[in-house]
């Protein structure tokens, strides 16, 4: 298993290097086409939130990103430090509205990873973990 | 994310390359703010070169479409990609944005809606 890690400031700026990083690995191992469509949107769906929910927005705050790709399936975990993140996935509110200028990230993440879950770091930080099985027919969406 | 802005007729074109998420949407809403404050109302949005869209570009869209219709203004798009068409059709947004296939199509319409 190939095991890749990355931080970032939580700065509106890091979500583009972080897209960048994970293209890089997307190509190592030739990942493309739907599925690696899907992991760019899951994972920066999560780390979006990791940056202005998890970690306010606080510069000094990290979002750590760690990548593992296996025979059958490419995992990330991105993980925050902030504190409460299992209570605000549970209580999250999801108005349905198409209106709406938030709220969809992790609809996103459930409808196109294979697999997703939420758990608490050591330091108390959320972290998700977001798979997509590797050895399918690439498609864009889930059947 | 960069926007590139081309003045046709009484429309603004701006054609966005890159990726529209948080720092692109950002850069988006801010961008449509000047244009409304110069009263420039009639906004197309040619998303040929958008190669990645997420939650964080939505919100910006959806906020965008909220200031101008505040202006009085008119928000079309054109040129989706497949993918973004998905995301813009699991969300709804397909009925909700006025998406054309082509920019064509688009600045046609708002000829047409002049002259009636």
């Amino acid at each position: 298993m190939a095991e890749y890690h990355f931080k970032y400031a939580s700065s509106l700026d890091s979500e583009d290097q972080m897209l960048d990083d994970l293209q890089s690995v997307l190509e190592l191992h030739e990942i493309a086409g739907g599925r690696a469509w899907r992991l760019q949107l899951i994972v920066s769906e999560a780390f979006t939130n990791a940056l202005l929910h998890g970690n306010a927005s606080d510069p000094k705050r990290l979002v750590r990103l760690t990548v593992r790709v296996n025979e059958s399936e490419i995992i990330a975990d991105i993980t925050d430090e902030g504190a409460g993140g299992l209570d605000r996935i549970a209580h999250r509110l999801n108005s349905g509205d198409p209106l709406a200028e938030s709220g969809r990230g992790i609809n996103f993440m459930e409808r196109y990873a294979d697999r997703v879950e939420y758990r608490e770091s050591p330091t108390g930080g959320l972290v998700v973990s977001l798979a997509v099985r590797l050895n399918e027919k690439t498609q864009t969406a889930k059947s | 994310m960069e926007i590139v802005r081309h003045d046709k007729g009484a429309c603004a074109v701006l054609y966005i390359t890159g990726r529209l998420d948080l720092a692109g949407g950002t850069m988006l809403k801010e961008q449509v703010k000047k244009l409304l404050a110069s009263n420039t109302v009639s906004i197309h949005l040619n998303l040929n070169s958008v190669d990645f869209i997420n939650s964080s570009g939505l919100g910006a869209l959806v906020s965008t479409m909220k200031e101008i219709r505040l202006a009085r203004g008119r928000l079309t798009m054109s040129n989706l990609a497949s993918y973004v068409q998905e995301i813009f059709d699991i969300t709804q947004l397909s009925h909700i944005f006025e998406i054309f296939k082509t920019e064509e199509e688009a600045l046609s319409s708002y000829r047409a809606t002049a002259t009636v």
